[in-house]
C-alpha cells in the first residue's frame, strides 16, 4: 500500500458511540481523547457492572474494556454484553498492560474480538477500529440477506401451502400427519372425492427435502385434483402426473408415491405403490395386519412411459389403511439406531387407547428418538374404518337447486380406436357440470353411466366373462385380460346417448348400445339370485334408477333416472 | 461418509466407491468422480460394498450416473455389491429393473 493510501485510510472519519470501561481515571481520559479525536461520541464506565448497565440503556457501536475491574471483571462483562447484543455485531476490544498468554487467550475466549496493549498508540487504535467497521459491514449484510431469505421462504411457504394444502375431503375422511425436516416438506398428501363419492388419495415423497423437493408438488396437486374431480381413473391420473414430472424435474429427482382409490360403493381399494414402504391394512376384528401392498412400480418422473397396474384389494368392515413415508422406519435415535419395521408394527398392533394408529406410532417414535435431530420428512396417512361409519354414503347435500326446464340430448359414438384411447365418462361429467346438474344427481349419474359403459365395453365389445370376477385371483386375471383384449381390439363400437327432459319430471334417459352380441339371459336367470343380469353392476344401476330395460338381447340398455334435487 | 474413484484404463474401468452413508452430502463429490474425465468405452462400476445406508437422493444420484453413462457412450454401468439394506431400498424403488446390480 502506498504511503498516501495509508494516510487516507487513517484519515477516514469514524462515527458512532464508543463505550470505555476502565477503573483508572487517567486511562479513561486518555482513551476518551483519542476516540473523540477520531470522531466517536464517548461514554464512560468505571467498572464492569456499570458497563453492562450502560450497554443495556443505549445504542453502542464499539466497546473498549479493561481486563481488571472492580464489581464485575472485564471477562464477565464482555460475556454479558455479547449475550445482550445477540445477532447484532458489537466489537469488544480489551485494553490491557498484561502480556501473560493465558489471560490474553481468555480475553478472546470470553467473547472479546481483539486486544490493544497499553500504552495505546493512536494510529494502531484507529486502524483496528476501521478494520472492525469493515467486519461490521459484512456482518450487517449477511444478517440482511439472512432475514431476506427467511422472508422469501416464508412467503413461498404460504403460496405453496395454499396450492398444496388439504381439501375438505382430507379433513373429513382422512387422518394426516406431516412432519417436515425443514420449512418445506418433500412429502405431500392430496385427497379428493371422485364424482361418485369415492375417495382418491395420494401420499408422495419427493427426492430430498426442503424447497428443492417442494417444487414438483404444485403441478401434482393440480393434476391430481382436477382429474379426480372429473372422474378419471387412477391409471390415467398417474400417467399424467408421471409425464408432467418427467418433463419438469431434472434427472435425479422424482416422486415415490402411493395412490389409493377407495370405493365405498364397491367396498374395494385400488392401490398403486411406486417406491414407497408397504401400505398396511389393519383389521379390528382380526386384531392384526390383514393385508399389505408392496412397491411394484418405479417412482414417478423417471421414465416417460410407465405401465400402471393397480392392485385390487377388498375393503372390509373394521379395516384401517395406513400409508407411511420412509421417514418413519428410518427415523434415527441418538445411538444411530433406526426405528425399523418391527417397532412400527408393534406400535400398530398395540394401539390400545390411542385415538388413532398415527397417534400410537407418533408416541412410539417420540419415545424412541427422544431429542435426536429429525433427518427426513415423516408423514403418515390413515384411512379410518369408514365402512362402519353410519350413513357413509349419505351427506353431501348443500342443496344448490337450479331447476333445469329445457330439454337436451348428448350423444357420443366411439369406434374401436377411440375406445382404446378415449375416456368418455370424464367428458360427460364436465358437460353435466356445465349444464348445472346438481352434484348429488351428478354423482349418481356418474355411477349409472360408468356401469353401463363398462358393461358395454367390457362384456359387449371385449367379450369378457364377468364370472371371472368371482374370486380374488379372478379379479386380477379379469383386469389382465381386459388390458390384453383392449390392446388387440380392432372392431367394435359403443354409443352413449343421454337425454334430459325438464318439462315434467326432470328425467334422464340413458341409452348405451354396443356392437356385441348381447348376453344369454336364460343362462343368467339360472344363476344365483344376487348374480342376476351380468354382474353386480347392473343390479346397482337398477336400484338407483326408475327403470332398466334390457333390449336387443342385452346389447342395448336403457335406463331412466329421475332427478332428486 | 466418503467417496473415492479409481480409473483403470488397462481394464477399461472406472470404479466409484462409496463408503458409509450414501446421501445428499456426497452430491458434489459424486459428480466430480465422473464428470471431468472421458469415460467413452469405459465400464462404470459403482461399488457399494462399503456403504451401509442410502436415501432417496442417492437413488437420484444413481439416475444421474446412468444418464451420464448413456450420454457419454460409456460401456455400461454396474452397481456392485450393495449391502442387504441398500439392496432393499433399490428393490422398493424398483431400481433393480432399471439398473444392473451385481451381488
Amino acid at each position: 500500500m502506498l504511503e498516501h493510501d495509508i494516510a487516507s485510510f487513517l484519515n477516514r472519519a469514524v462515527k458512532g458511540t464508543a463505550l470505555v470501561a476502565d477503573p483508572t481515571r487517567i486511562s479513561r481520559l486518555l482513551l476518551g481523547k483519542i476516540l473523540g479525536d477520531i470522531g466517536y461520541k464517548v461514554i464512560f464506565a468505571e467498572n464492569g457492572k456499570e458497563a453492562v448497565t450502560l450497554f443495556k440503556q443505549q445504542h453502542i457501536d464499539i466497546v473498549f474494556m479493561d481486563v481488571f475491574m472492580p464489581e464485575v471483571a472485564g471477562y464477565q462483562a464482555a460475556a454479558q454484553i455479547k449475550q445482550i447484543s445477540g445477532r447484532q455485531f458489537t466489537p469488544i476490544l480489551f485494553v490491557t498492560a498484561e502480556t501473560d498468554v493465558d489471560s490474553l487467550v481468555k480475553c478472546i475466549a470470553c467473547g472479546g474480538d481483539d486486544i490493544l496493549f497499553k500504552p495505546v498508540h493512536q494510529a494502531v487504535l484507529k486502524a483496528k477500529v476501521l478494520g472492525f467497521e469493515r467486519t461490521r459491514a459484512i456482518y450487517n449484510e449477511i444478517s440482511r440477506l439472512h432475514s431476506q431469505r427467511q422472508e422469501e421462504e416464508e412467503l413461498a411457504e404460504r403460496v405453496f401451502s395454499s396450492a398444496v394444502s388439504n381439501s375438505l375431503c382430507a379433513d373429513k375422511e382422512l387422518l394426516i400427519s406431516l412432519n417436515s425436516a425443514s420449512t418445506f416438506s418433500g412429502d405431500v398428501v392430496f385427497a379428493e372425492y371422485r364424482p361418485n363419492g369415492d375417495i382418491n388419495f395420494l401420499l408422495g415423497d419427493f427426492t430430498g427435502h426442503g424447497l428443492r423437493a417442494a417444487i414438483g408438488a404444485m403441478p401434482v396437486a393440480d393434476i391430481f385434483r382436477g382429474m379426480t374431480r372429473k372422474g378419471y381413473s387412477a391409471d390415467a391420473i398417474l400417467q399424467q402426473i408421471n409425464k408432467r414430472l418427467f418433463r419438469l424435474l431434472p434427472t435425479g429427482m422424482f416422486m415415490a408415491g402411493i395412490l389409493v382409490e377407495a370405493s365405498l360403493q364397491q367396498q374395494s381399494l385400488r392401490v398403486w405403490n411406486g417406491g414407497m414402504p408397504e401400505l398396511l391394512i389393519f383389521n379390528n376384528q382380526l386384531g392384526d395386519i390383514r393385508d399389505r401392498a408392496l412397491s411394484e412400480s418405479l417412482p414417478l418422473g423417471i421414465q416417460v412411459d410407465l405401465e400402471f397396474e393397480l392392485k385390487q384389494l377388498k375393503w372390509l368392515k373394521g379395516d384401517h389403511v395406513l400409508l407411511l413415508s420412509d421417514g418413519v422406519t428410518e427415523a434415527v435415535n441418538q445411538h444411530q439406531q433406526m426405528f425399523g419395521q418391527q417397532r412400527l408394527e408393534h406400535a400398530i398392533k398395540n394401539k390400545r387407547d390411542h385415538a388413532s394408529f398415527i397417534a400410537s406410532i407418533q408416541e412410539q417414535l417420540h419415545s424412541f428418538c427422544q431429542n435426536a435431530p429429525q433427518l427426513d420428512d415423516i408423514s403418515m396417512v390413515e384411512l379410518p374404518d369408514l365402512l362402519s361409519r353410519p350413513s357413509a354414503l349419505e351427506e353431501n347435500s348443500n342443496a344448490n337447486i337450479t331447476v333445469q326446464k329445457g330439454c337436451w340430448t348428448w350423444q357420443l359414438s366411439l369406434d374401436a380406436d377411440s375406445l382404446k384411447t378415449l375416456m368418455p365418462i370424464p367428458l360427460l361429467m364436465t358437460s353435466l357440470q356445465e349444464l348445472s346438474v346438481n352434484h348429488v344427481d351428478r354423482n349418481i349419474l356418474f355411477t349409472v353411466v360408468s356401469e353401463l359403459y363398462n358393461n358395454a365395453y367390457e362384456h359387449g365389445v371385449l367379450k369378457l366373462d364377468s364370472s371371472l370376477k368371482n374370486s380374488a385371483e379372478g379379479f386380477e386375471n379379469y383386469y389382465h385380460q381386459r388390458k390384453l383384449r383392449a390392446d388387440q381390439l380392432e372392431l367394435g363400437w359403443v354409443k352413449i346417448s343421454i337425454s334430459y327432459d325438464g318439462k315434467v319430471n326432470r328425467d334422464f334417459t340413458i341409452v348405451v348400445e354396443d356392437s356385441g352380441a348381447g348376453f344369454d339371459q336364460l343362462k343368467l336367470s339360472q344363476q344365483a339370485k344376487p348374480q342376476q343380469y351380468s354382474g353386480r353392476g347392473l343390479l346397482l344401476v337398477e336400484s338407483l334408477c326408475e327403470s332398466l330395460d334390457i333390449l336387443e338381447n342385452g346389447s342395448v340398455l336403457k335406463v331412466v333416472y329421475r332427478c332428486q334435487y | 461418509m466418503s467417496i473415492s474413484s479409481q480409473l483403470n484404463r488397462e481394464l477399461g474401468q472406472l470404479t466409484i466407491i462409496v463408503a458409509g452413508r450414501f446421501d445428499y452430502s456426497l452430491h458434489r463429490d459424486f459428480r466430480a468422480c465422473y464428470e471431468n474425465i472421458s469415460v467413452e468405452g469405459l465400464q462404470l462400476i459403482l461399488d457399494l460394498s462399503a456403504a451401509d445406508y442410502m436415501d432417496s437422493s442417492a437413488l437420484g444420484m444413481m439416475l444421474l450416473l446412468k444418464e451420464h453413462t448413456e450420454k457419454s457412450q460409456a460401456m455400461g454401468l454396474i452397481i456392485r455389491k450393495p449391502s442387504p439394506a441398500i439392496l432393499k431400498i433399490l428393490e422398493v424403488a424398483n431400481f433393480d429393473k432399471l439398473l444392473k446390480i451385481e451381488s
